[in-house]
């Protein structure tokens, strides 16, 4: 026999069923395969920053951004995550990952140019004014913000150019190429790090900086800790772990971005810099 | 809230729903897009046991702090497994199911002191003041072979306040219906030399009638507990810790015939000393001394036979549990750890019974091993007891878990666990009623677990199957003279013995939320609890539990909402009678006044659901709580 609250619990276990299956479907109706744009469309916005070292940095992450349009802003920033040794780099791209891959290569050369326009922006903001020569002190940072970041200066990516006709469309490449390889490391890496059994134990935290060398052909060259947790277990750990990382599919890499961008193979070998932060919740 | 009030069936069916939506913009968003590094997390070990190869509930002071709850059985009972059977409104005797095992199947450790009445088996969780705990751990599965005894269900760790950095000071003050009353206050001081932190709190409320068919009368509860919590860092490597917890109680209940007040005063109080050194880099050792005293003395009227008249009597039994520990940890890589340690235990008895037995030692020792590699953590543990009443008992478990990619975990796990027989199962004096059986041997366990997790970050699931079968299980049975009535002598005699046998099978599934100001979980939990010889169903169990939480911050205020929805469960082991299913709704509202003052409001059994977990005791009714807190 069904009692009372017996009844009251399968119904309402079933009415929960049913508004789900509803949500769900309708979900699957209007958005087919992808995944909700949840977050508003994020901005895509390049930062000029007097380099913290001698170096550009940027942070990294999936090219979500390269589907919107693009602004671009000139601003200082102190935040520098993502190193790029080889002088001629001045840019790195930074943006939050997509739903699932990949947008089409179309999107891809929207951003392009939108990068490119980089150069051409002025600075009110900047400190000083920033010119962008390979060799500069200076460095361009394309971070990935949500509208609410103010905005200095904007300008609407020119969609219909192609890399081709853009002056410094080497910088961009490498630009490029570099954030692509940045978030190609996170996206590897995540499987490849874990929490050292110790370290959780006696609630050891921190970050550990690593520079890695990547070889043109995607190949991790070299780990180097750049500054250390406190920790040497920490340290290692990262150390490890990066090492275990091999190699960087570049085919997985062309595949997202555009073939004129990539062959396979890197224009030069690259030496990236990457904060690790271990971290213990509740 | 409104809402709430409204359409309690659509507002908590759509609890899950804000789960659902809000994974989307989860998996949208890695930890690295925010703030451009890669980012490591993993749980922070609970101190019982690492959470990422056994299930464990944390509830930290935040989140007591959120919850609706005003005692601690009900503030429990918002955990998956967690299952209590309440007699009569607050500070009445609780008894506590955990996965559907006996009351006296789950250990209770306070700041690492094991606690419990020693002839009874089981916490008096009522008595436990929220007021004065800091951190609570729920570890579910046996762990007998660590802890020894009593951890088949799994075991509760509550660890009570202690002192930050600064100066820092808070009282509360809190009025309800039912004439409650309640007042607390705490204070502490720390630097880097150690801290001290000292709290206090007191609480009385008229109740209700606790038990129909007996006495009307509301039956009351007072409550006053005090506990310090003393940290010294004797060096950079060595710290001592000194921790003490004391609750009076006094609780009326129903029992003799009115107008007679039954009461009965009960007393607890734990004591603990432990230093902690870090002898090297992978080497700590860790030891302590430990006290635990259980008081009560009850009032009520007995039956004379002889004049055939009802006189008052009182009982009087005070137990005392004394342990010493020892323990060593080796960290044998980054990777691997082994725990050693021995302890010893001593549980005594005074009593205004003459108890056949009046103390009991136990010695023990045992092995832990962790290791994490690559993708597969391994747990596993071997403990071996010697009672000096029942001879010795190994236990053992291992708990397997692999990573299948960076969110999602599969886990496996084995254990068995031990009960000792309580005083009053071995040395029960002998009366007219019935006596203890010495030659009791302990109930046993075996469990198997298997485990599916998802961890996303900000959104977990959780999905465990389980089964538990216990062995030797002790009945008192009537051995006797059991078709004689009571009108004279030879009454019915009864005894126990190590007859019986219960198989437990059980389905959890868990959420948890934690998106902007949203936090929320749900725990869904399907039971099948039974004896295995009449295949009856266990008594007091329910077989479906359905937990929702939800808190939404604002800058300046939070609110919070609590539904526990139970199905039927039986009030006998014959099951000829059932319990009706319910759900209780418990609402709170919390407004920062400004840095330092807090008004809160405490809505419970927000429906006025009339229920009862226990024949035919009777739960509280709709009540309010309106608190005023001073916080610096």
């Amino acid at each position: 026999m069904i009692s009372r609250a017996n009844k009251r619990i399968l119904a309402l276990l079933g009415f929960s069923s049913v508004v789900h299956a509803g949500v769900l479907l309708a979900y699957g109706y209007l958005y087919p395969q992808e995944p909700p744009a949840v977050m508003a469309a994020p901005t895509l916005q390049l930062q000029l920053q007097p380099a913290l070292s001698q170096q550009a940095a940027a942070e990294v992450s999936e090219p979500q951004a390269l589907v919107t349009p693009v602004r671009v802003l000139v601003t200082q920033s102190q935040q520098a995550v993502f190193r790029v040794q080889p002088q001629r780099v001045v840019a790195d791209l930074v943006v939050p990952s997509p739903p699932r891959a990949a947008k089409t290569r179309a999107t891809v050369s929207a951003v392009d140019p939108a990068v490119d326009s980089t150069p051409v922006v002025s600075t009110p903001v900047a400190s000083a004014p920033v010119s962008l020569e390979p060799a500069l002190a200076k460095a361009a940072i394309v971070t990935m913000v949500n509208e609410a970041v103010t905005e200095v200066t904007s300008v609407t990516a020119n969609a219909g150019a192609s890399l081709s006709e853009v002056a410094g469309a080497d910088a961009q490449d490498s630009a490029l190429i570099s954030s692509q390889l940045g978030e190609q490391l996170l996206l590897a890496l995540e499987s490849y790090f874990n929490y050292p059994l110790k370290a959780r134990r006696k609630g050891w935290q921190g970050e550990v900086r690593l520079s890695v060398a990547i070889g043109r052909h995607g190949k991790v060259t070299a780990v180097r800790l750049v500054s250390s947790s406190g920790y040497a277990v920490l340290d290692q750990a990262a150390i490890k772990s990066m090492s275990k990382v091999g190699e960087i599919d570049l085919a997985r890499l062309q595949r997202r971005s555009s073939d004129q961008l990539l062959h396979q193979t890197l224009p030069q070998p690259l030496q990236v810099e990457i904060p690790i932060a271990y971290r213990l919740v509740n | 809230m409104l809402y709430f009030k409204r359409l309690p069936t659509v507002a908590s069916a759509l609890l899950p729903l804000a789960v659902t939506s809000a994974i989307a913009s989860v998996i949208t968003t890695p930890a690295f897009a925010e703030t451009g590094q890669l980012v490591v997390t993993a749980t922070r070990m609970a101190q019982t046991i690492d959470q990422s190869l056994v299930p464990v509930s944390v509830l930290t002071r935040e989140d007591i702090d959120r919850s609706p709850a005003t005692s601690l059985p009900e503030l429990l009972s918002q955990l998956p497994g967690v299952d209590f059977s309440v007699s009569g409104g607050q500070g009445k005797d609780s008894s506590l199911y955990l996965r559907g095992t006996n009351s006296s199947h789950t250990l209770v450790l306070i700041d690492g002191v094991r606690v419990g009445s020693v002839t009874l088996g089981s916490t008096p969780f009522q008595d436990i003041s929220l007021t004065q705990i800091e951190r609570i751990e729920v570890v579910r599965g046996p762990r007998s072979s660590l802890y020894g005894s009593e951890a088949i269900g799994g075991v509760i760790q509550i660890f009570t306040k202690k002192a930050q950095q600064g100066v820092t000071g808070s009282a509360k003050v809190s009025v309800g219906n039912h004439n409650t009353q309640a007042l607390s206050a705490s204070v502490g001081m720390g630097s880097e030399l150690g801290g001290l932190a000292l709290s206090l709190s007191r609480l009385k409320t008229d109740g209700i009638n606790s038990q129909s068919g007996y006495d009307s009368d509301k039956d009351g509860y007072e409550n006053s507990s005090a506990s310090i919590n003393l940290n010294l860092n004797i060096s950079d490597k060595t710290q001592a810790k000194i921790t003490a917890l004391h609750t009076d109680a006094n609780n009326q209940f129903d029992r003799s015939p009115a107008p007679f007040n039954d009461y009965a005063e009960n007393m607890q109080q734990t004591l603990g000393v432990r230093v902690s050194s870090e002898l090297s880099d992978s080497w700590s050792l860790s030891g302590g001394v430990s006290q635990h005293r259980d008081e009560s003395e009850t009032h009520f009227l007995e039956f004379d036979l002889g004049t055939f008249t009802y006189i008052p009597a009182q009982s009087q039994i005070n137990t005392k549990r004394y342990g010493v520990d020892l323990k060593t940890d080796h960290y044998l890589s980054e990777n691997q750890t082994l725990t050693l340690g021995i302890d010893y235990q001593k549980d005594q008895i005074s009593s205004s019974q003459a108890y056949l037995g009046d103390e009991r030692d136990n010695t023990a020792v045992f092995a832990q091993w962790q290791m994490e590699y690559g993708k597969l953590g391994v747990l596993t543990g071997l403990r071996h007891d010697d009672n000096e009443h029942f001879g010795s008992k190994n236990t053992g478990n291992i708990n397997l878990g692999y990573q299948l990619d960076h969110k999602r975990r599969v886990l496996a796990s084995y254990g068995t666990a031990f009960k000792a027989p309580t005083f009053n199962d071995l040395y029960w004096p002998a009366d007219p009623y019935g006596a203890g059986n010495p030659s009791l041997i302990p109930e046993t366990s075996e469990s198997v677990e298997l485990g599916y997790e998802v961890n996303n970050g900000s959104v977990d699931y959780a999905a465990r199957l389980f089964m538990t079968d216990i062995d030797n299980l002790i009945e008192w049975a009537c051995t006797a003279d059991c078709d004689a009535d009571y009108l004279a002598l030879p009454y019915p005699f009864w005894q126990p013995s190590n007859v019986s046998r219960a198989r437990i099978k059980g389905l959890e599934l868990e959420s948890s939320v934690e998106i902007e100001q949203w936090r929320g979980r749900a725990t869904l939990s399907f039971l099948d609890p039974r004896n295995r010889d009449s295949d009856n169903y266990l008594a007091k169990r329910a077989r479906r539990t359905l937990q929702l939480d939800l808190t939404r911050s604002f800058n300046a205020m939070s609110l919070s909402a609590s539904l526990l929805a139970q199905g039927e469960r039986f009030k006998d082991a014959a099951n000829t009678a059932k319990l009706p299913g319910y759900a209780v709704v418990n609402l709170k509202a919390q407004y920062d006044l400004d840095k330092s003052w807090t008004v809160e409001a405490k809505v419970n059994n927000l429906l006025d659901k009339e229920y009862s977990t226990n024949s035919d005791y009777n739960s509280l009714d709709r009540t309010y709580l309106l608190s005023l807190a001073y916080n610096h």
